[in-house]
């Protein structure tokens, strides 16, 4: 299921000393990641952590205090959320955030529309993208209808419909059933195939594990190792600070 | 494949929102009687209203309680420029809409990075201070009120048969409902629909919903504008009191929430329902008796809002539900 990170395809998203506090709480302090084009990566701690925090600078939705954030080697720090997606950043939230107002298939479609201004063009590359992750079905049906798994995958495909080079999923399979699971790890490893670089929050640690080729731990904010999943599970630090040792196996 | 402009009308007349505005377009024809043609004056011009309010509150879900700005604004540049310099109101009605089009930028920029209740609070803020400084500043020449003079003709916008004013009222009404449904087939109408549904979402896929809302709070203002400039040539009198009264904007919210929030037939239903109900509990219950007649006025708002939050519209595709289910499949 794993395979290696390529080094040679160049960095996607590089993040330099991201550093944000609120009020008394230092949320995250001096993060230093490069993310490698085309790779899957694990982004884990435990909770409060600063992940989610790290995910919304990452995506624009809350600024740093200090630091630099480069997308395709262009400064992105001070750009807007919308402007961020149009560069090819799609995200997914912890809670899934569903138009619930729209169709499935207009779901999508506000994706779609980042593209080609065309409504009829932009409704075909929706049940374009529905049919991909075979959602087709459920094109008319109203997203509040939906179990739980859908509506993330529902996310997803709204997200791929932006054309995103870098997506990054919080929480995918949180509150999934094991089916469930293996289906939304079919969806990830589809969307790697397509060359779309993976940002992963996830706290189910074999999931993580096995799905990433590399792995980043924070804790108190902080980032305290970056490795191959091997590794992390191996580092004295992570399993002292979060993993436990009988969680440990890959 | 392209659609034609016959296949594209062949589609409207099947509508049913079409059927129902064309029928509401004959009812004039019927009504000699002053007081029903007045009333569907009122009920038409108030589904316009309801119906701009909605493009941005309904579909957008930007509550705004401050729309009676933009009606204040529109009422007073028409019949000033009117009263008191003899500017032709078809005139006045333009600049008015053009104001409200900058009032909406203005309050829009100032207030459209709050969120929820704080924006509708800080819409009644804004309405509540226009009508203070336009109380203050005692714009017209006679002083608070401007009774606005009658000179029959079209160029004044002022007619001796009522209809005259039903069927202008009516035009109104065929604009915004128009413009309304070429916005939500929109992009524009797309985006707006993801901020309602969820702001932060949109903006994860490229939407500028700050741009969309001001784009759309200036479509919604412009209307208004226009329709408090017609209302100060209908009425023939202003004061601040009246045209920036928060009941005005409470009244468009009320429509479309009976009627329908964020669907383009729904602040019509309302008003169609809710202006002779009201009136009725008025005129005939009225005098002594009017206190009673709100009440009940009121009771049946509650009833509504409790049982069909959806709005009638919602009770009316439900019942449409059940009776398709029933004629596919007889046996159930």
């Amino acid at each position: 299921m794993m395979h290696d990170i390529d080094r040679n395809n160049g960095s996607i998203l590089e993040l330099k000393d991201v550093t944000k506090s609120f009020g008394g709480i230092h949320a995250l302090q001096g993060i230093n990641i490069n993310i490698q084009r085309g790779a899957i990566v694990g982004l884990i701690g435990p909770n409060g952590a600063g992940k989610t925090t790290l995910f919304n600078m990452i995506s624009g939705f809350l600024g740093m205090d200090r630091g630099e954030i480069r997308f395709n080697q262009k400064e992105i720090s001070r750009l807007y959320p919308y402007d961020r997606s149009k560069l090819g950043i799609g995200r997914t939230f912890q809670l899934p955030k569903i138009f619930n107002n729209m169709s499935v298939l207009d779901n999508v479609l506000i994706g779609a529309l980042q593209k080609s201004g065309d409504i009829g063009e932009s409704k075909q590359r929706a049940m374009e993208i529905l049919k991909d992750i075979n959602m087709e079905s459920l094109a008319d049906s109203f997203p509040g209808d939906l179990p739980i798994a859908s509506r993330k995958k529902l996310e997803i495909c709204r997200a791929l419909a932006s054309s995103p080079t870098l997506l990054l999923l919080d929480e995918a399979i949180s509150g999934l059933t094991p089916k469930e699971t293996l289906e939304m790890i079919d969806l990830i490893e589809k969307l790697s195939a397509k060359g779309i670089t993976l940002l992963i929050i996830e706290h189910v640690m074999k999931f993580i594990m096995n799905i990433s080729q590399w792995i980043v731990v924070l804790n108190h904010g902080q980032k305290i190792a970056e490795d191959t999943p091997e590794e992390v599970a191996r580092n004295e630090t992570v399993i002292d600070a979060y993993l436990g040792k009988r969680e440990l196996s890959c | 494949m392209k659609i034609t402009t016959g296949q594209r009308l062949q589609s409207y007349m099947k509508d049913p929102l079409v059927l129902f505005i064309a029928v509401l377009g004959i009812l004039p024809l019927f009504s000699s009687h002053h007081f029903y043609l007045q009333m569907l004056t009122l009920v038409f011009l108030f589904a316009f209203f309801s119906e701009a309010w909605n493009i941005i509150s309904g579909f957008g879900k930007q509550f705004s309680l401050g729309h009676v700005a933009f009606f204040g604004v529109g009422a007073y540049i028409t019949g000033i420029l009117y009263s008191d310099y003899g500017i032709s109101p078809w005139i006045g009605l333009v600049l008015s809409g053009a104001f409200g089009v900058l009032l909406a930028l203005l309050i829009g920029f100032a207030t459209f990075r709050l969120r929820a209740f704080f924006f509708t609070l800080s819409t009644i803020a804004c309405a509540e201070a226009l009508r203070v400084l336009v109380t203050y500043w005692r714009l017209g020449s006679s002083g608070l009120g401007t009774t606005i003079p009658a000179v029959n003709g079209l160029e004044n916008l002022t007619f001796s048969h009522e209809i005259c004013y039903t069927y202008i009222a009516y035009i109104l009404l065929l604009v915004v409902v128009f413009v309304t449904y070429r916005i939500t087939k929109s992009r524009i109408g797309y985006y707006l629909l993801a901020t309602g549904g969820d702001e932060e979402a949109a903006k994860s896929l490229g939407v500028n919903t700050y741009r969309i809302k001001l784009a759309v709070f200036a479509i919604s203002g412009f209307f208004t504008a226009i329709g408090g400039g017609f209302y100060c040539m209908y009425m023939r009198y202003i004061e601040p009191s009246m045209v920036f009264a928060v009941d005005f904007s409470v009244q468009f919210a009320v429509f479309a929430i009976v009627g329908g929030l964020g669907t383009i037939a729904g602040p019509i239903l309302g008003s169609v329902i809710l202006i002779p109900l009201s009136t009725f509990f008025r005129s005939w219950i009225g005098g002594l008796f009017t206190p009673i007649g709100f009440l009940i006025y009121g009771i049946i708002l509650v009833i509504i809002i409790l049982f069909l939050p959806g709005g009638l519209m919602k009770g009316i595709s439900i019942v449409k539900d059940k009776i398709v289910q029933k004629i596919n499949n007889p046996q159930e």
